[in-house]
């Protein structure tokens, strides 16, 4: 994203803090998104949709502690987004699920045919099983949700080189075992 | 089993099923209703506040006027009493 689109999002939440139908263009522009992400780590629709809406309304109920940082409006929704998971987990106590489309975990796997059996798949949900969970939100943001180093450590709370640092060493693990078709790129 | 549950799914879920939890008016409704309830809670603060104050003036005010009656019950003029020597008998 281009820092004048980023400049134009700002632009709305300004006119958003004082007319709030002015949030429903950022609330179209990012829904999916949002709620993808949600529903990535929640595998439930409804929890989902509650936790999206949530999400959307804290954003709007606190549009006006929000300020220019340099990334995308989306970064502050995406972190508020995960926040609220957190919080539901944590009411819930249960260990927090992670979603994967099969066709993201394909485009992980550097086979030499292009054919990704059911074994190597299992293999790897697996081995990414055992991963830490704070490299497993830096691969989601990084590889599923494409979102850049900047951007995660904002969603984080981290610094930008320790969000580099998570990915390459998630990374780093995945390649012992896995022929990777991502590169770091950090 | 690991530490984090991962589940595998054959398709992201499609944007007309997400767009039917899409709700831009309930959201508004909740942001309304939210500030409302803000402004109330800020009102019940400042109330509160005021209330606190007032019953310090007013336990000022008391205090003031008991001590101010009690110094006025305080006699004014000052006598003093000499006790006649004992005489040797």
């Amino acid at each position: 994203m281009s820092e004048e689109e980023i400049r134009e999002e700002y632009a709305v939440v300004e006119r958003a803090k004082r007319d709030p139908q002015a949030f429903g263009f950022l609330y179209d522009k990012y829904f999916n998104r949002i709620f993808g992400f949600i529903y990535r780590q929640t595998d439930d629709e409804d929890v989902a949709a509650d936790l999206t809406s949530q999400t959307f309304l804290n954003a709007l109920n606190h549009l006006k502690q929000f300020e220019f940082r340099g990334v995308p409006v989306s970064a502050w929704l995406y972190r508020i987004a995960g926040n609220e998971v957190n919080k539901y987990y944590r009411k819930k106590k249960k260990s927090k699920i992670f979603t994967i489309e099969e066709e993201k975990m394909m485009g992980l796997i550097d086979t030499p045919d292009e054919k990704v059996d059911d074994d190597l798949i299992q293999r790897l949900i697996e081995y990414l099983k055992e991963l830490p969970t704070e490299m497993l939100e830096v691969l989601q943001l990084r590889f599923f949700e494409d979102r850049d180093f900047k951007e995660i450590a904002f969603i984080l709370n981290i610094t930008e080189s320790g969000a580099k640092m998570r990915t390459y060493r998630a990374l780093d693990r995945l390649r012992r075992n896995f022929n990777l078709k991502i590169r770091y790129d950090g | 089993m690991g530490r984090n549950e991962i589940r595998l799914r054959r398709q992201m879920m499609s944007t007309r099923r997400m767009e039917r939890h899409r709700n831009y008016a309930d959201l508004m409704a909740r942001h309304e209703r939210d500030n409302r309830m803000k402004r109330i809670i800020r009102v019940f603060y400042y109330f509160l506040i005021i209330l606190f104050l007032l019953i310090i003036l007013i336990t000022v005010i008391r205090w003031e006027h008991t001590h101010v009656r009690q110094e006025n019950q305080k006699p004014n003029a000052t006598a003093s009493l000499r006790m006649p020597a004992r005489t040797p008998e």
